[in-house]
């Protein structure tokens, strides 16, 4: 075999190889992929479950008990959201009692998730940015995180007051 | 025959022999992706179904009168008026065995049956695990079925068929604080 041979032989089996493991590379992120879409499936069924139950609860706190007349004056202070005494999930009443609750537990098929919730008051014009005063408009964040997850799942809903 | 000649054949041969097996390799793992999203589209729907339920456990239930009726590891039966004709309906949910679903090539698969007021369809194939876990207004676990304010559910779900036996397989947990069950 020639020199020039052995070179046209040595690039081919670099550009083989090169292709070779781009190949398995590929193969590789995406049974990574699969396995991480199991996993995000369930965090984002997890961070739903606790979006939909906030539906169930009053708005605030004031409508568990004869509702005040001056809105939305009278509803939780921002500093103030959160459990109040004696209530533990899941005896939740009203919405911002969700604020700054945190639960980690392992599913059955041993994903490890913790959840974490914030509730704030926003406005109409920045639903994004949590609101300093009274409004009638919370929003919950449930964060779901995992060493399973690549980065961490956050969904958010905006409750609007219904009077 | 030339020594050149042969090591060229055998070359090319291990080049193509490899190509095709990537090939294989490639249309496997999208036959793999495919499977995994037809096992998610399945699981969001029977979610849907188990979610929209148990949400209305207790709807509808006159006042001191028990909503749920039974439970196990993988049953539950509760009342609520489901149909909104006034009436609390008893809605049961139960798994098959996995002889029910005699068409699927996945030995594993079982029917979730639902039943209201003992009229009982598959609402889902495919399932491989329902499990049900009963907590009380503290939060902790109870099988007193008065206490119970929070219903968690999980179930598992693979494609009724495999490729390589390997099936896709989805998981969902949920769990629901039904709010007429708080009024009882």
């Amino acid at each position: 075999m020639g020199r020039a041979e052995m070179l046209i032989l040595l690039g081919a089996i670099m550009i083989y190889g090169i292709f070779s493991v781009s190949v398995n590379d590929a193969r590789f992120k995406n049974e990574y992929r699969i396995i991480q879409s199991q996993f995000e499936i369930l965090a984002v069924a997890i961070a739903n479950s606790y979006l939909e139950e906030g539906k169930s609860k009053e708005f605030d706190e004031v409508f568990t008990s004869t509702p005040p007349t001056t809105l939305p004056d009278n509803f939780t202070d921002p500093a103030s959201m959160g459990t109040d005494t004696g209530e533990t999930y899941p005896n939740f009443d009203d919405l911002d009692d969700f604020n700054s609750y945190s639960l980690t537990d392992t599913s059955s098929i041993g994903f490890v998730y913790t959840v974490s919730i914030s509730v704030t008051y926003v406005t109409t014009s920045d639903f994004s940015t949590a609101s300093a005063s009274r409004t009638f408009y919370k929003r919950m964040d449930v964060t779901v995180s995992s060493p399973d997850l690549t980065s961490n799942i956050v969904m958010s809903r905006i409750y609007p007051f219904i009077g | 025959m030339d020594i050149q000649l042969t090591g060229t054949f055998l070359i090319a041969g291990l080049f193509i022999l490899s190509i095709l097996g990537m090939n294989f390799q490639l249309l496997e793992t999208s036959a793999m992706n495919n499977m995994q999203t037809m096992a998610q589209d399945n699981i969001t729907e029977i979610a849907s179904i188990l979610e929209y339920d148990i949400r209305k456990a207790g709807y509808g239930v006159p006042s001191g009168t028990t909503a749920i009726l039974a439970i196990s590891d993988s049953t539950i039966r509760f009342l609520a008026d489901i149909d909104q004709n006034g009436t609390p309906d008893t809605l049961n949910y139960r798994l098959s065995d996995t002889a029910a679903p005699s068409g699927t090539d996945n030995p594993n698969d079982r029917y979730l049956y639902r039943s209201v007021n003992g009229t009982e369809n598959d609402v889902g194939v495919g399932l491989t695990a329902l499990g049900f876990e009963f907590f009380d207004a503290s939060g902790a676990a109870t099988a007193v079925l008065a206490d119970i304010r929070l219903i968690r559910f999980e179930i598992t779900v693979q494609t009724v068929f495999s490729y390589n036996e390997t099936y896709g397989t989805a998981t969902w947990q949920s769990q629901i604080s039904p709010k007429n069950l708080e009024d009882i």
